[in-house]
């Protein structure tokens, strides 16, 4: 399964630990910026988390000159517009995202327009649009799962055409991703394990689907092994910043990983599950991986068995025979489900969400079936596939 | 590849190309040039189906030509 040939690309300097916070003026120091703009949401100010970061700044006499704090779970070109016409009022001249995904796509597309100018955004959609650098830019997540601080993606809602903007360039990547636990300390357990199960998806199918490669694979396992030892410490003592760290960085390296080799059916079917249902994305990553991993089993069997020490050490991976280690690999997933199901609900089955009904599951697999992940799904997913795995994972 | 537009329309493309290519390339190679052969194309549809392909790639070859 091994690619004769690949490219791996990250030029994101990562600054993490439980001071990293601290290092931003520095950072902006070194690129000359002087007049940073804030980027998040209201829940994210209302948790507190905005505080350390200008205290951080205050104290090395760096003043943020805005913050925008009403990013929408589900950013748009109107809003995107609209900072970018602050940003400007404002003379500002580095721009600072602190959030979720939603959060840092935006404040990527607002580079984009201050960067380039004008006030329509969704002339710089698609591939390789963009020939130059843009203004400084970092990002502070204050979840540990999307692995966006690391990823040369984002994606704008056009409200007037009904459609998802997705804008791609190695540009839009930030100048330095911020780690800091303090950011993911009041997560909610819901959340945490949603988020978590995210980066473990991302890190299991960028080690399973076909564009794979040894640097990525590197990360997946990293990552896979952070999840697997920390998430339930975490979820049963939230304020281990430790733990936090640990997740925190295992969905940053997840992110590195996924970027430089795609993922599969698990995204495909989550993708389209979040767009007709609305469910949260980390969510469907959870429900879908077993029934996935069970259906791609045959194609992936060796990569699967190999992934059985990071999720379950070297003594159960050890007395496992190397036959059986794809299938304990598949039942580690699902004990860790069960176990995060008991901690916070978190749902095994579409039926257990309340959010689906059987009927849809057609329009999704008709869905799934478009998104441009499937191509790097290890196997050749037909309709029939798509719809048999969702009977799977509905109850 | 390079995807210019619609994501989803380059999807479809691609599954109807692996098509293509299981049709018109012997089974020894269409095996390495898609990601998975087609369990259910037995040969004689895929010698009918290739025959076609070839003609009409023939027809419009001379057409052009003659034009």
């Amino acid at each position: 399964m091994t690619n004769t040939y690949y490219e791996f690309f990250c030029p994101v300097k990562v600054i993490a630990g439980k001071a990293a916070l601290e290092h931003i003026p520095y950072e902006l120091n070194g690129l000359a910026a002087k007049r940073p703009m804030i980027v998040t949401d209201k829940g994210v100010r209302a948790a507190g988390l905005l505080e350390p970061v200008i205290t951080a700044c205050e104290e090395s006499g760096l003043d943020i000159v805005s913050i925008y704090d009403d990013v929408p779970p589900d950013s748009s070109t109107t809003v995107v517009r609209d900072i970018a016409a602050i940003y400007r009022k404002e003379k500002c001249d580095s721009i600072i995202a602190i959030g979720g995904g939603s959060a840092i796509d935006t404040g990527k597309a607002v580079n984009i327009l201050v960067s380039e100018g004008g006030d329509d955004i969704a002339k710089y959609t698609g591939a390789g649009v963009l020939k130059r650098a843009l203004k400084p830019f970092f990002v502070v997540p204050t979840t540990a799962g999307t692995g966006s601080e690391v990823t040369s993606i984002a994606v704008i809602t056009d409200e007037k055409k009904g459609v998802k903007l997705p804008f791609t360039s190695s540009y839009l990547l930030p100048n330095a991703a911020i780690i800091d636990p303090r950011m993911t300390l009041t997560l909610p357990p819901h959340i945490t394990a949603a988020t978590a199960m995210d980066a473990m998806t991302h890190a299991i199918e960028s080690f399973t689907c076909i564009a794979k490669n040894p640097l990525s694979d590197a990360y997946a396992t990293a990552a896979i092994k952070k999840v697997s030892q920390s998430l339930l410490q975490v979820m049963d003592n939230p304020k281990d910043s430790d733990g936090r760290l640990e997740l925190a960085q295992a969905s940053t390296m997840a992110g590195i990983a996924f970027s430089n080799s795609m993922v599969g059916l698990v995204h495909s079917l989550g993708h389209a599950t979040g767009a007709i249902c609305h469910l949260p994305h980390g969510l469907c990553m959870s429900l879908y991986l077993p029934y996935v991993l069970e259906y791609n089993l045959e194609t992936i069997r060796e990569p699967l068995g190999e992934l059985l020490l990071y999720l379950e050490g070297p003594e159960v991976y050890a007395a496992t025979p190397g036959s059986r280690r794809a299938e304990a690999s598949i039942s580690a997933l699902r004990k860790l489900r069960d176990a995060l199901y008991k901690r916070c609900q978190l749902p095994r089955t579409l039926k257990e969400t309340g959010k689906i009904t059987e009927g849809q599951l057609d329009q999704i697999a008709d869905m799934a079936m478009d998104d441009g992940s499937i191509m790097f799904n290890p196997k050749e997913v037909t309709l029939k596939d798509a719809r048999a795995v969702l009977q799977r994972a509905w109850a | 590849m390079l995807v210019d537009g619609d994501v989803s329309y380059a999807v479809r493309m691609t599954r109807v190309l692996n098509r293509l290519e299981s049709f018109i390339l012997p089974k020894i190679i269409a095996k390495r040039a898609v990601k998975e052969y087609p369990a259910n194309l037995h040969l004689p549809e895929k010698l009918i189906s290739a025959a076609q392909i070839y003609l009409k790639v023939a027809t419009h070859f001379v057409q052009t030509a003659r034009a």
